[in-house]
């Protein structure tokens, strides 16, 4: 039984931690106003540019930040996009994303050659925490995952005490709020608002990575498979707070845990409605099972500086 | 006055030329840079692009298979549009398409013995109103518990989507029973083909019916004023004392039912089977479409049909030339970035009148 | 308004510019129409449901194309990850390029294939995963994915000491229902108490979810795993190979995968089943019919177990090699086991 839970919850973690690495990022970019849909994009960027980083420089590490940086990149066009020529955000998200699966299945073409079994990367292995990882249950699920889940986890609190206790994290939120009033007190809005969505930028990159190098060892078209709008969820259902975004990730990772057990299991259940599980599960949670998420007022509103 | 009038017309020419020179160069760029990926994949952008032209409008056939794929992206774009227009973002095209695709399916299948002119149109309600319930979901999940309809439309297309892999492996699989798709449509419910030697259905003409009424509602109906007016400022909406929660209702159920066109006229005129996955993106595509379209009626035609030539194109182009679709999915969003970037242009403009005003200058706009 | 009309002008100037380029463009190449076939040199096309580079379904369709393009100096031509929207279109567009053969790979390719094959009386078009046929120019061509699962499930049910195996399966298609059908039989056959747990997917994309899947499945004790799941299944077999446990492949050679891991590979050799059929073609003996080669055709078989060939019991090895004997001899009829 300890065991049954063991496995449940180091599963839960495993299928969490991308979708928290790309809503920590989001969290950022919401809080000063912005709705990044193409986080998607930018994770399916991060996922090749990983496995290319990797096989380039034989290093996951070197893999892990040729992700962040290539999505860094996109996520400036975003941000020119929305910010500067001030065009709708969703539309933007919507065409990253198109362009995110284009580029990566053209280049993973270009780069590795078609029909060829993946190459031999370096990839992030777990690593067991010496003595923690010993302890029952909790060990074996929070001490023996790979770097990058040890990354996301001391990411959360370091993410939410700049949004929250520091004059950056007071100036996204000014920003987010209330732009204009922000502006009068002599806050850069789209130097803000730039540098927020670069940082979602680069935990979605970062999350990609950790797909294809993390989960895995190599890169297949269309590998995010809607895990960048799951993350999108995550920040709403975390009420646009890092911890928050914490919990909900582990809530969907529960979600997709519980329906790849139940199916193994040989439930009579049409596998099609497990499949349905997380996302019943996200439209539930963000009907208010822990009360109304507010977005920020100016959620989603380009700023024109008078 | 009248002097001014006459005047005016030229201007407004000239305006409107201007105003498609920006999309025409968004479109001529992207697909340079577009020819810059194909080089990098080593093959010629040329032969790509002749063949991109060629299998889209070199024939009548190819005409034909454009407006076959730009028959769903009209409906699509009008449904992203609506809701727009309402100040609502319905990413959840696919997954209404895929409700209405089903619906349609139900009515076209399993009532038999009707003449074409009632199953038919009978048939393509039951797809609308299947779209729209879907759609009126996502609304109503919005208006009763705050839940952004940015996610649950999202959320809304994954399940829609498993729903239907269900269906045609389970329930409504054909008898006997070996391939997981629906029996045929009775043939009194299948749009009839238009043109003689190519795929084109009625289904178009539907789409056009359905920009027509897209203007007729939001342009000459007093609720669709309210939708608009809704859309632009909720405030002065709810002061004006519009039910705000009606119209994003009815807008939400609308734009559904066009998105369950999509998957009716899918179905029904091209398909003529249910099917797991039929729809190539259909929906998000509509975004795309009502973009460049900059949600108007015939803007939304002029984007659909580019994007029917796009897709019907991109066959060829793999086909002839070799070039993977993935080539096509950055074209279009280098359209769109294109699009969306040339609005710098307008915030230029009116940075130099915003200075010219500050040195006291002359305005002529 | 006004606005809205010069609009639309110039959009019809520039659509019939367009226009006039495309069609001058084709004049050239509309009278070979349908007369491909007479220069002598084979040309032979494939649409396949997914992309090439899948390692799976759509790689043996690829192999299948580069062999006939090697033996019979055939020209090749595919077009990858067709949406069933664009199924009749495809066909079409081979048939008047002039193409000999065309391949639909996949069931869901059959209805279109019948519709229009009449207008091109000179093209064969072959279906796989199927057993339709229409005279005279339509035939189905099976490489036999339920005796492909059986075949695995044998070597499951011989190599398993849990006593528990277990196959992860990609979309519910039926080359895939097949398989894994066929597993279930064929490790049954072994033992009629093993314990056979299957899952599906629901795509072929999400690796990372086919490696979860896996994982859970190894977690109830499964020590050996079927994967059948194209790219995705790179996932499960992955997943194997971090547990420790034994995979086996599906649709191609996949040992190259994973060496220590892949201990064989269910081969559904549409390659060869396609060189059987384009000979067929070329002597003339081309039928309309459904062209069914599993086991007993040489077009189903087991790959080589690689660096497992000396870590295998000889009489694990010997069993496995008895069954398939006996498949090929007729004596055994994989199918009648199936109720």
């Amino acid at each position: 039984m300890l065991d049954l839970i063991t496995n449940f919850l180091a599963s839960d973690f495993r299928t969490a931690t991308p979708i928290l690495l790309a809503a920590i990022g989001l969290v950022y970019g919401q809080r000063a106003g912005i709705v990044n849909i193409g986080a998607e994009g930018m994770m399916l960027t991060g996922a090749l540019a990983a496995v290319v980083g990797s096989f380039w420089f034989g290093s996951a590490w070197a893999g892990a930040l040729l992700a962040m940086f290539s999505a860094l990149l996109i996520s400036l066009i975003f941000a020119y996009l929305t910010i500067s020529v001030r065009a709708d955000q969703v539309v933007v998200g919507t065409a990253i994303n198109i362009l995110g699966l284009g580029l990566t299945t053209s280049f993973a073409r270009v780069i590795f050659g078609v029909n060829t079994a993946p190459p031999k990367i370096d990839a992030f292995e777990p690593i067991a925490v010496p003595v923690l990882s010993k302890i029952p249950l909790i060990g074996p699920v929070l001490f023996q995952q790979n770097a990058l889940v040890y990354v996301a986890l001391i990411v959360v609190p370091i993410a939410y005490f700049i949004l929250f206790k520091t004059d950056i994290g007071l100036k996204i939120r000014a920003v987010g709020e209330h732009p204009k009033a922000a502006d009068t007190v002599g806050i850069n809005v789209y130097r803000v608002r730039y540098g927020s969505v670069m940082v979602s930028g680069l935990f979605s990159g970062l999350a990609g990575a950790y797909v294809s190098l993390g989960l895995l060892s190599f890169f297949t078209e269309n590998m995010v498979a809607g895990r960048g709008f799951i993350a999108l969820a995550a920040v709403i259902f975390g009420k646009y707070n890092p911890v928050g975004a914490l919990g909900a990730s582990l809530l969907f990772g529960a979600g997709e845990a519980l329906q790849y057990r139940l199916q193994a299991s040989g439930t009579d259940i049409p596998f099609q409605f497990l499949l349905m599980v997380p996302y019943i599960l996200t439209i539930l949670a963000l009907c208010g099972f822990v009360g109304k998420s507010q977005a920020p007022a100016a959620s989603g509103q380009p700023y024109v500086k008078e | 006055m009248a002097k001014r009038n006459s005047v005016n017309v030229v201007d407004k020419l000239g305006e409107g030329l201007k105003s498609l020179s920006l999309p025409l160069l968004s479109i001529i760029s992207a697909l340079i840079l577009g020819a810059f990926v194909i080089l990098a994949m080593g093959l010629d952008p040329l032969s790509a692009y002749q063949n991109l032209i060629k299998g889209s409008l070199g024939s009548v056939n190819a005409i034909g298979e454009t407006l076959v794929k730009t028959t769903p992206l009209l409906f699509t774009g009008l449904s992203y549009a609506l809701a727009r227009r309402c100040g609502l973002f319905n990413l959840g095209a696919e997954g209404q398409l895929y409700m209405g695709g089903f619906f349609a399916s139900v009515v076209g299948i399993y009532i038999k013995g009707l003449p074409i002119f009632v199953h038919l149109p009978l048939a393509l309600i039951a797809g609308f109103i299947g779209g729209g319930l879907w759609g009126l979901l996502a609304a109503w999940l919005k208006l009763k518990f705050g839940a952004s309809e940015l996610i649950t439309t999202i959320m809304l297309n994954y399940i829609a989507t498993h729903w239907i892999s269900y269906l045609v492996t389970g329930p409504m699989k054909e008898p006997p029973g070996d391939f997981p798709q629906s029996a045929q449509i009775e043939i009194s419910a299948q749009l009839p083909r238009i043109v003689a030697g190519t795929r084109l259905h009625l289904g178009l003409i539907v789409a056009l019916i359905g920009i027509g009424f897209f203007y007729w509602f939001l342009w000459k109906t007093t609720i669709g004023y309210e939708v608009r007016v809704v859309g632009e400022n909720s405030e002065a909406a709810q002061y004006a004392g519009m039910n705000i929660s009606r119209n994003a209702l009815l807008a939400m159920f609308i734009a559904g039912g066009f998105a369950g066109l999509a998957g009716s006229s899918e179905i029904l005129g091209v398909q003529q089977r249910l099917f797991q996955n039929f729809s190539p993106n259909y929906g998000f595509d509509g975004i795309a479409v009502a973009l460049l379209g900059q949600n108007t009626p015939i803007g939304i035609l002029l984007a659909g049909i580019l994007f029917g030539i796009l897709r019907s194109g991109a066959n060829m182009m793999q086909m002839a030339a070799k070039v993977p679709i993935a080539v096509i999915y950055i074209i279009q969003a280098l359209v769109i970035m294109f699009v969306v970037g040339s609005n710098l242009f307008n915030i230029l403009k009116r940075k130099r009148i915003v200075a010219a005003i500050a040195k006291g200058g002359k305005l002529e706009c | 308004m006004k606005k809205l009309f010069s609009t639309l002008l110039v959009f019809v100037l520039v659509v019939g510019l367009l226009a006039g380029c495309g069609n001058t463009d084709s004049s050239g190449d509309v009278t070979g129409e349908q007369k491909g076939s007479g220069d002598g040199n084979l040309k032979v096309a494939a649409l396949l449901p997914g992309p090439v580079n899948d390692q799976g379904w759509n790689a043996t369709a690829y192999n299948g194309l580069k062999l006939v393009e090697e033996k019979f100096g055939a020209e090749i031509a595919y077009t990858e990850s067709v949406p069933v929207s664009d199924y009749e279109e495809t066909f079409r567009n081979y048939a008047v390029a002039g193409y000999d053969i065309i391949i639909g790979h996949g069931f869901e390719f059959g209805d279109t294939a019948m519709k229009v094959a009449p207008e091109f009386p000179e093209t064969k078009f072959i279906v796989t995963s199927t057993n339709i046929s229409q005279e005279p120019n339509v035939a189905s061509l099976n490489t036999d994915n339920f005796e492909q699962g059986f075949i695995q499930g044998v070597v499951a049910a011989t190599l398993t000491e849990t006593n528990t195996v277990g196959a992860v399966g990609g979309l519910e298609i039926p080359p895939i229902i097949d398989s894994l059908r066929g597993f279930e039989v064929g490790a049954k056959y072994i033992n009629p108490d093993i314990n056979v747990l299957t899952v599906f997917t629901g795509d072929f994309e999400d690796a990372a979810k086919a490696k979860e899947m896996a994982v859970a499945l190894i977690e109830k004790g499964v020590d050996i795993l079927m994967v059948d799941a194209d790219q995705a299944g790179i996932g499960s077999i992955e997943a194997a190979a971090d547990k420790g446990i034994l995979a086996i492949g599906a649709n191609g050679d996949q040992n190259a995968l994973a060496p220590d891991t892949i201990v064989t590979s269910g081969v559904d050799d549409l390659a060869m089943a396609l060189e059987i059929l384009v000979q067929d073609i070329l002597d003339g003996k081309f039928e309309a019919k459904y062209y069914d080669l599993g086991v007993a055709e040489g077009a189903v078989y087991l790959a080589p177990y690689y660096g497992f060939e000396d870590k295998l019991a000889q009489e694990d090895k010997d069993a496995i090699a008895q069954v398939i004997e006996d498949m090929k001899s007729g004596k055994l009829d994989a199918h009648s086991l199936d109720k």
